[in-house]
């Protein structure tokens, strides 16, 4: 095990590195030059600003700058074109707080009610209980979140007055929480629904399994069976899509912090593409690579853990 | 010195003759098989026909496609037929139009009552209802009701079941004409995911070891691309359109389902009947697609059931961030990223589509749920 | 079944309430007497009540702005982005600025900084001199000199920093001696400072060397642009890189000096800018507000339900929410900022080059229906190249004179017989039975796209079958890197695309460059020496500067050869319709033609 962990992690490295290298030649491809839509400027000024920035050298003596920087100095450069001058990591920095507080409610909120919801509904399989939450399920998930964000800003903030219509950034404490309540339920809707269908289906396996059989042989109830045995051998699982949806916490949704004009991580790498940006556009590149793959390899290697029958890496 | 196997040793040399059958003229005390023997597709065709549940979400589907394909000709409108004397026109239906919904009418708020009077702005009888005189800025204001299409100038008669939209266009039209197109992304793109998947996932994880570890980098470095980049350089090569949506959907979206295989065959592979089926000698090829790959057939289906929804939601997300379908063709995500637009002014012209695609995700779900319990048998009654 | 059944009931209930949610009778706001700005507004909750009640005890009177995307910098060198512009204008000096005369019907060039008119100290007009204000201070209580002039156009200037502004500084209504030489000389050190016309001449006098004779009305007018603001020499030193590459003066309150109107007080990045009253500010009489917020609200429903909350104190309208407000008495019509026209790529070689086809390029004015267009945006129809915002002569705009309407196309310029003519005509000339046209629009317009289908549709119609309209949607970088296209060697980039230029209000002359030779960021590659004679004739020519009506005259020329040739083809004007609260009260009812609603400039309830 701690030598495929040791091979996991180098290999995430040399992973790293292609990403890096095809992200920043891919990066370049992208369509429109940095100054083309800038501002009102004369050929040899447009010359002058790509000479500054190296954007008229090959593309690959631009990547040997580039690394160069990055491994002397740490250096990821500084944004051309959102916010000038900035080094693009004092610009993710201050973007992830916001989008921080509010995905970890919105998981605060959606993982009890989901594993909740799932286990009343495998419990009460084929009933109208059951039915409801299907149905529930179903419209969160089909219904696009930027359908319901709208929904809930037009009615509950602006008709109904309960909540601020968008985010005041200056609120501290509760007016904070107060004023991104609407945002969380929107964006906790989605995961709610995605739990509850996977630890439904989970159970409900769970529940035809022999040892269920032999638990209630020996006297358990139905609900006695489920909770003590059934749920424990399904949450497990469950692991499958909780641990990816920690790394969409750092995502942020670009749809619903627009919205609620929250000044949050969603939209940055669209944004960055739009603009376009290349260096914000690559580090925040870099940033989500390196999250998605530490969860995949956190996901990987647990599989041997939570259940000892699977060896991963083993050959045939 | 311990001695080890070696066929060429004599001592451990057979031959044929030596063995003999032992039951070949002898009775056999079983009884015989009195049906004929059952396929696989067939029982699971069994099963799944017996789940009342399944057979109307397949019902739904169908319908939902009829309705795609038949829709838009039987229709008096062609599906980019403008008139912009008749945009933005509230649903009107036969019959229901009496019980006061979906007949066609709309509130208009802050009207001068001094226009009321105004006979081409406000045709004769198209209002309906007058409330809340007020005074604003010394201006007398009012709310009124009007019935939308008299105040538009639209024949009597004319019926646009889900209204119209910016340009005149029915709104029926575009929603069935939308849904055929969706689906057709939506199948083609959940083909090409799961074919791939399958195959990439089964080598993956059937060889394990360095294939595995290099095959699975290569997905890492794919899936690394976030969607708008991937989006972005698909339409700068590919131009908009049909294409660049699927190939958008397939070029990531295969990942998952690669996982899924690969995770399902490194549970199997273990497994006493599979290290039994490799000692008699049978070849990878027949035991990945044979022996392993059947485990994993409920998980798949269900997989793609779900994907076909889902990839018209993504279609849905492209077209609110501006990369949808090549106008003025229709598409689900297309009229509901347009009606997001409009709707607190219009809000039909988000309902319908939403529904539309609500009932599509609940019969998919639900097919999805008979076809597993159908393939899996352990899955029964569950 | 039962889940069927309840699933009806639920897609019922939720529909019920969607649309009874829209369309249900709107609350009545109540039968008092006042003023109430409109229906929805009566329906505002009690926390937003109660908040804004804390800001209006404290008797302040604040103008809460919105801003639809974030800010790039507050560096009046280097910003992109108009919002950015703003807020510059706002918190900084400029040494001239527009204002509204006194009648509120035009703006005219006021000393801010400067004390009085520049003053001309040749006999040619090339050396002027402009005396600032003694009395002028930075918010820390720095007394601003020439040297914080000089300093700022210096830095403005670097040839190592390279600011994207340096060319428009250096050269637009005037031309500065040598100062392109110096922003352009990169490390070689060939020109200094020094031989820059940019000179003290005493502690409050700036001098100006320039190229060519130019008016005071010049002069003003190159001032009055936001990259001329002022910056804070200690901050700006500090903000500085080691290697004197970069700044980061302007990227967050701490790194920025006011001296304008209003101090920048808090800057929440990504979400707003508060700004309250510079008590020293140099016309302070001028400004009756206590303070000015921007909230950046990057949604426009999302903008109008604040705006009838009570939260925004004006709001532009999207085009789908025009319809329910156009009888309100608190909107406001401001012309469009430009013409949206379709532009064409005269060098594209597909098609046997029918795009650089003239009699083509006139099949495609006379086959659009603007009208139809027109009414389908809440827009004008346009069939022009000089927007209906551009100043014209004696109070009119310049659409508005008469020799301007004359040389207009009659019926807006939609003729489908004529179209068809000179399509069948073109298609000959070029040895074609059928074309196949892209259009490119950008999503994110929904004006653009609505025209965009109807094109699609009515073209054919007009020119027959063998023409077909092809629509492509881009995000901007992709339509941007398409329209360059052609400068970067492809001729064949693009065919048709939507775009409309916002060029200057008062000097429609200038504006024109955008379809002379020399403008670098050309759309088309439309050439014509005829037309690139006049527009400098119209720039640069003393007697043109010297004879108001001699340089429309110029203009209208200009503009004729463009139509003429179809350099593009226009469409529509796009005008932006504005709710402003009541309690507002603009200096001028009215929008102020090449100005504004000056918001700053208004007094609040």
């Amino acid at each position: 095990m701690a030598k495929y962990t040791i091979q996991r992690i180098l290999a995430m490295l040399l992973t790293m590195f292609i990403i890096l290298t095809v992200g920043f030649m891919v990066i370049r491809l992208m369509p429109g030059g940095i100054f083309d839509d800038a501002v009102d400027m004369t050929h040899e000024q447009r010359a002058a600003l790509e000479a500054k920035y190296n954007l008229d050298k090959p593309i690959i003596v631009q990547y040997g700058l580039f690394l160069k920087g990055l491994i002397l100095e740490g250096d990821w450069g500084t944004s051309l074109k959102m916010n000038i001058n900035v080094p693009v990591w004092d610009i993710i920095k201050t973007k992830i707080p916001v989008t921080l507080y509010i995905n970890f409610f919105s998981l605060l909120i959606s993982l009890p009610l989901g594993i909740g919801l799932g286990i009343v509904a495998a419990i009460r399989k084929n009933s109208i209980t059951d039915y409801l939450i299907s149905f529930l399920v179903v419209i969160f998930i089909s219904v696009p979140s930027f359908i319901f964000a709208t929904l809930l800003q037009y009615f509950v903030a602006f008709k109904g007055g309960l909540f601020p219509i968008i985010f005041d950034a200056t609120s501290t404490g509760w007016a904070r929480f107060h004023g991104l309540a609407l945002p969380i339920i929107a964006l906790s809707l989605g995961p709610i629904a995605r739990v509850t269908r996977y630890l439904r289906a989970e159970l409900a396996e769970t529940i035809n399994s022999d040892f269920m059989l032999l638990a209630k042989t020996k006297g358990l109830t139905e609900r006695q069976a489920t909770l003590n045995h059934g749920i424990r051998n399904s949450l497990l699982p469950l692991m499958n899509i909780i641990v990816p949806m920690f790394t969409s916490i750092m995502g942020g949704s670009l749809v619903i912090e627009t919205i609620f004009s929250i000044p949050g991580m969603g939209g940055i790498m669209v944004k960055s593409v739009n603009a376009p940006d290349y260096t914000v556009t690559l580090a925040v590149l870099i940033f989500y690579s390196l999250v998605s793959l530490i969860t995949v390899l956190i996901v990987d290697l647990s599989y041997g853990i939570v259940d000892p029958r699977v060896r991963m890496g083993g050959k045939k | 010195m311990a001695k080890f196997y070696s066929s060429d040793l004599p001592e451990y040399q057979v031959e044929p003759e030596s063995f003999e059958f032992v039951q070949m003229e002898g009775e056999i005390a079983d009884e015989k098989f009195q049906d004929k023997p059952i396929g696989f597709f067939k029982d699971a065709m069994l099963r799944f026909c017996r789940s009342k549940v399944s057979i109307i979400a397949f019902i739904g589907i169908v319908i939902v496609l009829l309705f795609a394909v038949f829709a838009p000709a039987l229709s008096r409108w062609d599906y980019n037929d403008q008139d912009l004397n008749r945009i933005n026109l509230p649903p009107k239906v036969p019959v229901l139009e009496n019980y006061g919904i979906l007949d066609g009418t709309r509130w208009l708020t802050n009207r001068r009552v001094d226009s009321l009077e105004d006979t081409s702005r406000y045709p004769e009888g198209s209002i309906l209802k007058v409330i809340n005189h007020r005074t604003v800025q010394g201006v007398e204001m009012c709310d009124i009701k009007v019935d939308y299409y008299k105040y538009s100038g639209v024949e009597d008669g004319t019926y646009f079941w889900m209204g119209t939209d910016y340009l005149g266009r029915d709104l029926w039209v575009r929603m069935w004409r939308g849904a055929r197109v969706s689906l057709l992304i939506a199948f083609i793109s959940v083909i090409c995911n799961v074919c791939i998947g399958i195959v990439y996932g089964s080598i993956a994880g059937y060889y394990g070891g360095k294939v595995d570890m290099i095959m699975m980098r290569i997905t890492e470095i794919i899936g690394a691309f976030p969607e708008i980049v991937v989006v972005t350089l698909f339409i700068l090569f590919f131009g908009t359109g049909i294409l660049s949506i699927i190939l958008c959907l397939v070029v990531q979206n295969w990942i998952g389902t690669a996982r899924m295989i690969r995770s399902q065959f490194y549970r199997y592979k273990g497994s006493e009947y599979v290290l039994a089926a490799r000692t008699l000698g049978v070849r990878d090829m027949a035991l990945i697609f044979r022996h392993i790959l059947p485990n994993s057939i409920g998980p798949i289906i269900t997989r793609a059931m779900i994907a076909i929804p889902g990839a018209i939601f993504t279609e849905s997300f492209l077209a609110y961030i501006g990369l949808g379908i090549r106008a003025p063709e229709s598409s689900i995500g297309v009229l509901l990223s347009q009606g997001q637009k409009v709707m607190q002014q219009y809000p039909n012209q988000v309902f319908f589509p939403a529904v539309v695609i609500s009932l599509l995700m609940i019969a998919f779900n639900m097919l999805s749920n008979g076809l597993r319990d159908a393939f899996d048998p352990t899955q029964r009654g569950a | 079944m039962k889940k069927r059944v309840l699933a009806a009931m639920m897609a019922c209930a939720m529909a019920a309430g969607l649309l009874s949610g829209c369309s249900s009778e709107p609350k009545n706001p109540g039968d008092s007497n006042e003023p109430v700005t409109t229906a929805a507004a009566g329906t505002s909750g009690e926390s937003q009540a109660g908040e804004i009640a804390s800001a209006e005890e404290s008797g302040l009177k604040i103008f809460h702005d919105y801003m639809t995307t974030d800010v790039d910098t507050i560096n009046p060198h280097i910003y992109t982005m108009s919002v950015s512009g703003d807020v510059i204008a706002r918190t900084s000096l400029q040494l001239y600025r527009q204002y509204p005369n006194a009648e509120g019907t035009s703006f005219e060039y006021l000393p801010e900084l400067a004390e009085k008119e520049p003053e001309q100290t040749d006999e040619e007009g090339k050396v002027w001199h402009i005396k600032i204000r003694e009395n002028a201070k930075w918010e820390n209580g720095d007394a601003i000199d020439v040297d914080d002039v000089i300093y700022s156009f210096k830095m403005c200037l670097d040839p190592i920093m390279v600011n994207s502004r340096a060319s428009q500084l250096a050269s637009d209504y005037i031309t500065i001696t040598k100062a392109s030489d110096y922003s352009l000389q990169g490390n070689a050190g060939t020109v200094a400072w020094e031989d820059v016309g940019i000179k003290k001449a005493d502690d409050y006098t700036l001098e100006l060397q320039l190229d060519a004779p130019v008016t005071a009305e010049d002069i003003k007018s190159h001032f009055n642009y936001v990259w001329t603001c002022l910056v804070h020499e200690p901050t700006y030193e500090a903000c500085m890189s080691e290697d004197r590459s970069t700044n980061t003066y302007g990227s967050t309150r701490e790194k920025y000096m006011s001296c304008g109107a209003f101090i920048l007080d808090q800057w929440i990045a990504g979400s707003q800018f508060d700004m309250k009253k510079n008590p020293d500010f140099v016309l302070g009489d001028k400004i009756k507000l206590d303070g000015y917020n921007y909230k950046i609200v990057g949604d426009r429903n999302t903008a109008l339900e604040l705006y009838l909350n009570g939260e925004l104190d004006a709001v532009s309208l999207s085009p789908e929410s025009i319809e329910q407000y156009i009888d309100d008495p608190s909107i406001k019509k401001a012309p469009a900022t430009s013409i949206q026209t379709l532009t064409i790529n005269h060098g594209n070689t597909n098609n046997n080059g029918i795009l650089g086809n003239l009699n083509f390029r006139k099949a495609l004015f006379y086959a659009v229906d603007r009208e139809s267009i027109a009414k389908m945006t809440n827009g004008i129809p346009a069939n022009y190249l000089v927007a209906s915002k551009c100043l014209g002569l004696d109070g009119k705009t310049y659409r508005d004179m008469e020799e301007s309407q004359a040389l207009l196309e009659p019926n807006l310029g939609y003729d489908p017989a004529k179209a068809k003519e000179y399509y069948e005509k073109a298609l000959e000339e070029c040895g074609l039975t059928s074309l196949t046209l892209t259009l490119q629009y950008n999503e994110t317009s929904a004006n653009n796209k609505a025209a965009s289908e109807f094109l699609h549709k009515s073209l054919p119609e007009v020119f027959g079958d063998s023409f077909t309209l092809e629509l492509m949607a881009g995000s901007t970088s992709v339509l941007n890197s398409y329209i360059k296209g052609w400068k970067e060697g492809d001729p064949n980039s693009f065919e048709l695309q939507w775009r409309g230029w916002n060029t200057s209000t008062p000097a429609p002359w200038n504006g024109l460059k955008v379809y002379s030779s020399m403008y670098s960021n050309k759309n088309e590659p439309y050439y014509n020496d005829e037309f690139d004679a006049l527009w400098e004739k119209a720039n640069y020519d003393i007697e043109a500067k010297l004879d108001p009506a001699y340089r429309m005259d110029l203009t209208r020329q200009m503009e004729k050869i463009v139509l003429d040739e179809v350099a593009a083809c226009p469409v529509y004007e796009a005008p932006s319709y504005n709710l402003i609260s009541s309690k507002i009260h603009l200096v001028c009812d009215e929008y102020i033609p090449g100005y504004g609603f000056g918001y700053i400039l208004s007094t609040k309830d």
